[in-house]
């Protein structure tokens, strides 16, 4: 499938915003976090940190995240997508 | 009964005995903070219940293992394990009563050393578990292992009045050894 450039703006921009939050909750620059930054290899994403980016998010989206959802958090891409999906929605 | 003690870097796992049945864990299972997410039976918890539950392990196939730190000497939380011989399956259970010790990686660290002692002595083949889908400290420890998916149970528990899933886990043996020893 090929995506047109306007979704890949967004991706990219999820991504973008996704990375900012995780900047604010690991309390780290943006220009340090990795692009494959996930809970399985960054020590700064542990139990602790993971609830408050799901809080984070649930905020920025304004509403809970389904169970679902909380099993496919566990990476930027991840957490991108929610985001680019609660973008689709607005 | 033969006692069991499991090591890992900074932490005892030892078969509880009636003697650890103390006002501490007590504590715990008088706590909500703490049962919340947990099974734990609705009934009035003392200190004979607590020996009951210890001695119902028969450390054969029903083990109860207390979390000991290292470092200060002291009883911090349960792993609970029931060995099925006969579908080769087992469940694993946590409880961290000594809320110092959350957000620690306890279950992780521990979870790992429990892995290696069931699949090495028993004919297991799969580990299963579970949690309550907003527990998310216990789904990270989930994921950060590399447990399976193995279902959703839709609203299966009421907790503060509010349906909730329950995300079942499970750990096979074939997959344990080839993360371990990658």
């Amino acid at each position: 499938m090929k995506l047109c450039s306007q979704c890949l703006g967004r991706i990219g921009l999820s991504k973008e915003i996704a990375k900012e939050l995780l900047s604010e909750i690991f309390d780290i620059d943006t220009s340090i976090i990795p692009d494959d930054i996930g809970l399985s290899n960054h020590p700064s994403w542990d139990s602790l940190s993971h609830i408050r980016i799901i809080i984070a998010l649930e905020k920025r989206i304004n509403r809970k995240l389904s169970t679902l959802e909380i099993i496919e958090l566990k990476d930027i891409d991840s957490l991108a997508s929610l985001l680019e999906i609660n973008y689709n929605r607005t | 009964m033969k006692k069991i003690v499991i090591e890992t870097e900074n932490f005892l796992l030892q078969t509880l005995t009636e003697k650890d049945a103390s006002e501490k864990y007590l504590s715990w299972l008088r706590d909500r903070e703490i049962t919340k997410f947990l099974y734990v039976s609705d009934k009035e918890q003392n200190i004979q219940t607590i020996k009951e539950y210890i001695s119902s392990h028969n450390n054969k196939t029903h083990f109860l293992f207390g979390i000991f730190s290292r470092s200060e000497e002291k009883h911090i939380g349960n792993f609970s394990l029931r060995f099925h011989p006969k579908d080769k399956r087992a469940n694993l259970g946590v409880l961290i009563g000594d809320k110092k010790f959350w957000g620690k990686s306890v279950p992780l660290e521990c979870r790992a050393k429990i892995l290696d002692w069931v699949f090495i002595n028993f004919d297991c083949k799969k580990v299963e578990g579970g949690c309550i889908a907003n527990n998310y400290p216990a789904v990270f420890n989930y994921q950060k292992q590399n447990w399976k998916v193995e279902g959703i149970l839709k609203s299966h528990r009421y907790i503060d009045n509010r349906a909730c899933d329950e995300i079942m886990f499970a750990m096979f043996r074939e997959d344990w050894f080839e993360q371990r020893d990658s």
